[in-house]
């Protein structure tokens, strides 16, 4: 049997994926993530008089911080099939991606089980990230 | 390929089980139901082992023999370079044949030490299989912890171990015949419908076992599949009547009836080499109205590097033709 026709027979007894309610779960989780960090920056600046600058930085550990403790408890993956992606985007998936990274090698050592293997799902972001930040700087820094 | 065997006989079986974070409808039925990921162990890799040790003690307590009395082990796991059961054959030390088919390794263990016996080679084998939920996910998809996309057709591998005892003593179960199946690749890529991936394979063994041993379609009082979960089985009827014009009946799949389906919709199914053994004899050997029972065992031949290299999967399935004699 040709592989065509045997793709037409797995679409036929397949459900389908909602993927408009995953849309609008990710929606909501990462806005409400969003939120939460934006009202700990006003606490922050307003009431104890943090200069913006701190006030971000100390959002961005809260949110590692709390996300660390969440994938540790083994909390963090539930919270994630639930509210889908939204949780996974911001600087919370990173450190979730590491944190459970380290965890699934802590067997095998410091050094060649959790040192190196801390960065498998993280390590596209930072090779990509850093690569797409020279491009644009470039092309602003030359061409604009 | 379909081989007929002399004086085959299952004498004893030992099932085991954790329902740790999934409730299992054959919680009641099984010999040994835990709750533990780290039975008796500090890691998981090595947990799997005691599972496999365990199941196999209890069988040669509960038929007063010791170890230095079995010719043979037969058996196999899903973990790399099947350490769990080299590490089980080096507690055991019992003479060791090690196999792998993905999910078909227990049948295929079970027609070897069928051949062996048959052939009269020797006297008694017994044979071990195990799957391990956290070292499946771990080596075959994300980090234990990672709360990655999990899709509607994905299954839930079980964690628990399965031993059988085979001589040729006649006892109530015998092992009438086997097909032993073809590798298919059909060109199917999805890791992550692993159902439809084992379901050609499946409907292949299953027209070549009926041709061969010039069957009809329902000479058997139940066909039980291993882990297609609840879309591959669909997938398997529809392949074989548009491809063979065979409509199927009386077919059962162990995967999709060893959780409730209806509470858990997340996923399609169990999986596992033990999905079959334990449905089979926890719940289906009970049944005193299967007396021609054909088990087909379904395994997706990939690796952890298929999916990430963009590959099609190949897959197996061997059949085993049963007769419960009262």
């Amino acid at each position: 049997m040709k592989i065509e026709e045997y793709m037409e027979i797995v679409k036929n007894n397949s459900e389908k994926e909602n993927k408009l309610f995953n849309t609008f779960m990710a929606f909501i989780s990462g806005g409400v993530i969003s939120l939460v960090g934006e009202i700990i920056f006003f606490i922050l600046t307003n009431h104890f008089n943090f200069s913006p600058n701190t006030g971000y930085t100390i959002v961005t550990i809260i949110f590692i911080v709390v996300a660390c403790v969440l994938t540790g408890l083994s909390v963090f993956d539930n919270i994630a099939h639930k509210f889908k992606a939204g949780v996974l985007i911001p600087i919370t998936g990173f450190a979730h991606s590491m944190s459970s990274s380290a965890m699934d090698n802590n067997d095998e050592g410091f050094v060649f089980g959790m040192g190196s293997n801390m960065f498998k799902l993280g390590g596209t972001v930072i090779i990509y990230g850093v690569i797409s930040s020279f491009i644009f700087a470039f092309i602003k820094g030359v061409f604009l | 390929m379909t081989v007929y065997f002399n004086n085959v006989y299952i004498n004893d079986y030992i099932t085991m089980i954790s329902s740790l974070d999934r409730d299992v409808t054959v919680k009641n039925d099984v010999d040994i139901l835990v709750d533990d990921f780290y039975y008796k162990s500090k890691k998981i890799t090595s947990a799997e082992a005691m599972y496999q040790k365990e199941v196999v003690n209890k069988l040669l307590s509960k038929n007063n023999l010791s170890y230095k009395k079995i010719d043979l082990l037969v058996g196999g796991d899903l973990e790399n370079q099947l350490s769990a059961t080299n590490k089980t054959a080096s507690i055991l030390k019992i003479p060791f044949l090690g196999t792998y088919s993905a999910c078909a390794t227990f049948v295929e263990s079970l027609i070897i030490g069928a051949v062996f016996l048959s052939s009269k080679k020797i006297n008694n084998t017994i044979v071990v299989s195990s799957s391990h939920n956290l070292v499946c996910e771990r080596q075959f998809r994300y980090p234990i912890e990672y709360g990655s996309k999990k899709s509607k057709t994905n299954t839930f591998t079980l964690t628990g171990a399965a031993s059988s005892l085979l001589t040729n003593k006649k006892s109530r179960v015998k092992i009438e015949s086997a097909t032993i199946g073809k590798v298919v690749d059909i060109g199917y890529k999805n890791v992550n419908n692993i159902g439809a991936v084992m379901a050609s394979s499946c409907a292949e063994t299953l027209y070549s076992h009926f041709e061969e041993t010039n069957r009809k379609y329902n000479y058997y009082d139940l066909i039980l599949t291993g882990d297609l979960g609840k879309y591959g089985i669909n997938i398997m009827l529809e392949y074989l009547n548009k491809k063979y014009s065979v409509k199927l009946k009386k077919v059962k799949d162990a995967g999709s009836n060893i959780y409730n389906l209806k509470k858990y919709n997340d996923i399609a199914g169990a999986s596992g080499p033990i999905c079959l053994p334990i449905y089979l004899f926890s719940k289906v050997l009970k049944n005193k109205k299967y007396k021609k029972i054909l088990i087909v065992g379904t395994g997706s031949l990939h690796s952890s590097d298929t999916s990430k290299l963009k590959e099609s999967i190949p897959s197996v399935s061997h059949a085993i033709s049963l007769e419960v004699i009262e």
